[in-house]
């Protein structure tokens, strides 16, 4: 097998290009020109570049053509999303063609009986959910821009959000998948609802590989009863080891929430100057927590996890009585990215895991590390799950300052990774993280992985320069070209941000 | 199934286990990777294999950390030792797998073996977070890792499950535990018919009173017996019995009656699940054939129909039929046939596949008799449309030369 890894395209004709594009998807679904590529170079990450053409395709069959097509003429091809990724995975790295799968976004069935929908992945995660309430049902995972980001996409990233604590992620939602391969054939797997289906669980390997592997053109997802009760908590504390204390006490005593969300103090004034979600401003630290469960037992757990953070030293501890204080509650949380975004011309939003009982360690030692660099860093995070989403606050108009956010970037992802932890825990390796893989994956590791990459993707044409480290630059800091204007598109798109 | 075998070694390291695979790479020695032995007859025959590799050494512990709410074990360590382990510090894995004497954690990953409660905590592509492993050629890979959440890389470990040792040796995982709930419930009802019970299963799999098992068992003229679990904390447990029994009233069911709490199982239950498998039990040993049905819930009683037949071809009076009734799976296990039946029940069976993979379902044979075996594939068609030339990729990738466990798996791989 050959494996034309580096293959460049010739120089590009791209009014043929078009027209042959246009033939398959018809005309009126292409993007060539450079004032309109301009809007597909780049996502909510901090990379760009620009693609040949943009094509939105209506079908499968239409996918797998172009595919066919971009193998017949060498041309790189990405799928894309939303565009509201966090590290770079839908950026056309060497051009080519990029896949837009915003018109392909119809919900194709909901099937309550069975606990399932069909959907295209252009359908927006947050309109699954609100098409299936009427049913008492639900798609459980919640991301960050569920307002804007496509299933598609969180299936290429294997998406988190607060409430994937004891649900689970999109992979634990995937029950079957249709994808077209890099050699354009149309493959569908899982057994989309009947459980054990023969064979290896290649659901389970196409989800969360970042379109390196394949294009998805249809998911089949669970749908899940939405819960009874729920009860919202917001626990006050004057240092954050204690209320990192109270995180471990509430998972120790056997108590999972559905979401256990925790912010320091400038992520709290952050908060408090735009959202005003009545968080003391004074306070080190508070914790979020909401249980879902019968009432009478919510009762309960809202009295051991008050004991809980009372053991572990909140000075306070209050109870949303109805909707709009929860309400009120979770504005803080969901507005925290946006709100950061209103003091710091830009922020850089890191995604790192740690086990959970390292969260004190690792978060002092992020203070540091902000001390270091002379950057404040904000810190929102899923403490149930030990995902910390560190903010970088700089100003890519000083010179220098975007380096320094990246540098200061990659050394809090070392931090994470040297504690036990990970890379990422919900936003995907793609550009952003590819060189940071040897710090937990060594060679052997990798080239597995990559043996199966090359297996699915011949011709090295697929989603080019993702997920794997370029030769002999593991472990460097990646410093992207810089431009900024990603940093508003990420408010925007994250403006409501969980 | 083959008793070629001339040589078995048993590792304690990843590398002692790397070099020993090198060395059969590089001489094309076909290698038979053998945990406990329990499920040696899942799969299909297969080609002979000339060594095999046992990781009854590879049994320790690699790290807990309660507080963290994960485990790092070797793949040798028996299934039984884990639980221990963490039973002390009040915490289990969330699964509930036929407890067979011997079985190794990693010989219920690589058969993807479940439980009744699966309705409820899911399977093992929910719990295993990361892995490590030895290729067909010696080469020690990772993936995952040690942390609840985590995109890092590709999750070939969702591969390893279910893929009976057929793309490398599993010599280390790491699994999401939970706090063992306060109190487990189970409770027995009786319906006139399968399709009231089946129904009344399905809503409650839709409802959220958030059943942990849905077990329904053929009893005599048509009637059925359904078994339910609860799991939680205790306020919440009796709540959500009251409002499961209450819906089940009101679909006719008779006889309710909650379980001694002494008992892990009610006593069908436990029957089916140490059938699952089992070779050495007293009380399972009648039990040589185990047929499993999936289908989609909705398509449960159509199956439920199709297992049946099978039954009277085989002239069995015996109404071993489970329905794991949240899930779609059925799982049949005739005793009382006549040998003689047993080949002439293949038309049906082939019959009874076809009609279920054509609604999306599958119907494998996870234990029968060696004369069935040779006439029947044991896994069907693999789920999906040209799935198997992917499947067939990923082989090649991790075993390119054929020697890990060939020719058990899916389509001959």
């Amino acid at each position: 097998m050959t494996i034309v890894k580096e293959t460049t395209p010739k120089v590009i004709d791209r009014e043929k290009l078009a027209h042959d594009l246009g033939a398959i998807v018809g005309a009126e679904a292409v993007l060539w020109k450079n004032y309109d590529l301009k809007l597909y170079e780049y996502d909510g990450s901090i990379d760009k570049h620009l693609p040949e053409a943009v094509v939105f395709p209506r079908t499968t069959q239409q996918v797998a053509e172009l595919v066919k097509y971009c193998n017949r003429e060498r041309l790189y091809f990405t799928a894309r999303g939303a565009g509201t990724g966090l590290s770079g995975g839908s950026i056309p790295l060497r051009g080519g063609v990029l896949i837009a799968f915003t018109r392909m976004n119809k919900i194709v069935e909901i099937d309550a009986d069975n606990l399932r929908a069909v959907v295209e992945p252009g359908v927006v995660n947050l309109h699954l959910s609100q098409a299936v309430a009427s049913y008492g049902l639900y798609y459980v995972p919640d991301p960050s821009s569920q307002k804007a980001c496509t299933i598609g996409g969180n299936v290429g990233e294997n998406s988190g959000g607060p409430h994937t604590l004891v649900y689970g992620v999109t992979t634990n939602h995937t029950l079957g998948l249709e994808v077209v391969t890099p050699d354009g054939e149309i493959r569908r797997f899982g057994g989309e609802a009947a459980p054990d289906a023969p064979g290896y669980d290649m659901c389970g390997l196409f989800v969360g590989s970042e379109g390196t592997i394949g294009l998805v053109t249809q998911i089949t997802v669970r749908l899940t009863p939405l819960p009874p009760g729920v009860k919202t908590f917001l626990a006050v504390f004057d240092d954050l080891v204690k209320c990192s204390d109270a995180v471990s006490g509430i998972i120790e005593a056997g108590v999972v929430p559905a979401a256990l969300e925790m912010m320091d103090n400038l992520a709290i004034q952050a908060v408090e100057a735009s959202v005003h979600a009545g968080y003391p401003t004074e306070a080190a630290a508070v914790l979020l927590v909401e249980c879902e469960g019968f009432p009478a037992a919510l009762e309960q757990q809202a009295t051991s996890i008050e004991e809980i953070c009372t053991k572990a030293g909140a000075i306070s501890f209050k109870t949303a009585k109805d909707n709009a204080e929860r309400d009120k509650l979770w504005k803080g949380r969901k507005g925290a990215f946006g709100a950061v975004g209103r003091m710091s011309p830009d922020y850089y939003v890191c995604d790192g895991v740690v086990p959970r009982s390292k969260l004190p360690e690792v978060l002092a030692r992020v203070g540091e590390v902000s001390k270091e660099y002379d950057l404040p860093i904000a810190n929102v995070f899923h403490a149930g799950d030990g995902n910390l989403h560190p903010l970088i606050m700089f100003d890519a108009n000083k010179p220098g300052d975007t380096e320094k956010a990246v540098k200061a970037g990659t050394e809090i992802i070392r931090i994470c990774a040297e504690a036990g932890g990970t890379l990422s825990g919900e936003h995907g390796i793609g550009v952003e993280k590819r060189d940071m893989m040897c710090f937990v994956f060594n060679e052997d590791d990798m080239n597995v992985m990559r043996r199966i990459r090359d297996g699915f993707d011949t011709s090295g044409l697929c989603n080019p320069g993702k997920v794997f480290p370029t030769p002999g630059r593991c472990g460097e800091t990646r410093i992207p070209a810089p431009g900024r204007a990603q940093a508003n598109y990420v408010r925007e798109g994250m403006g409501q941000a969980w | 199934m083959q008793e070629l075998d001339i040589t078995t070694l048993s590792p304690e390291t990843a590398e002692e286990a790397s070099a020993i695979l090198r060395e059969a790479w590089e001489n094309n020695t076909t290698v038979n990777i053998r945990g406990g032995g329990t499920k040696q007859d899942l799969g299909n025959i297969g080609k002979p294999t000339y060594l095999t590799l046992s990781t009854l050494k590879l049994d320790k512990l690699v790290a807990y950390e309660p507080a963290d709410l994960t485990i790092t074990v070797q793949a040798g360590m028996k299934w039984a030792t884990l639980r221990e382990i963490m039973a002390e510090k009040g915490q289990w894995l969330p699964l509930d797998p036929p407890e067979l004497e011997g079985a190794t954690v990693g010989g219920v990953v690589a058969s993807n073996v479940s439980g009744p409660k699966r309705l409820l905590y899911g399977t093992l592509r929910d719990l295993v977070i990361g892995c490590q492993f030895v290729l067909a050629d010696g080469t020690i890979g990772r993936s995952g890792g040690r942390v609840v959440k985590n995109v890092s890389g590709y999750d070939l470990h969702k591969l390893l499950i279910g893929s009976l040792g057929t793309l490398t040796l599993i010599t280390e995982l790491t699994f999401k535990v939970l706090p063992k709930p306060q109190i487990s419930r189970w409770f027995n009802m009786r319906f006139e018919t399968v399709a009231i019970g089946l129904e009344t299963s399905r809503k409650l799999a839709r409802s959220n009173f958030s059943p942990a098992a849905l077990e329904l068992i053929g009893i005599d003229n048509g009637a059925c017996g359904l078994r339910v679990a609860v799991d939680g904390q205790e306020v919440a447990v009796v709540r959500q019995m009251d409002e499961i029994m209450a819906l089940c009233r009101q679909q006719g069911a008779k006889d309710i009656s909650i379980l001694d709490p002494a008992n892990k199982y009610p006593e069908d239950v436990a029957i089916i699940v140490e059938v699952m498998g089992s070779l050495g039990l007293q009380r399972a040993i009648a039990y040589n054939i185990l047929f499993r049905f999936s289908s989609h819930l909705t398509d449960m009683l159509f199956s439920w129909q199709l297992a049946e037949k099978i039954l009277r071809q085989l002239d069995d009076v015996s109404l071993t039929l489970q329905a794991r009734a949240g899930t779609g799976l059925i799982y049949l296990y005739p005793r009382a046939y006549k040998d003689e039946n047993i080949l002439e029940a293949i038309p049906l069976i082939q019959d009874a596949r076809e009609k279920l993979e054509a609604k999306g379902g599958s119907l494998v044979i996870e234990k029968a008799p060696l004369a069935l075996k040779e006439k029947l594939e044991v896994w069907g068609k693999p789920a999906g449309l040209n799935s198997l030339s992917a499947m067939q990729t990923i082989k090649r990738q991790l075993d390119e030369r054929n020697l890990l466990n060939p020719g058990k798996f899916v389509g001959g791989i």
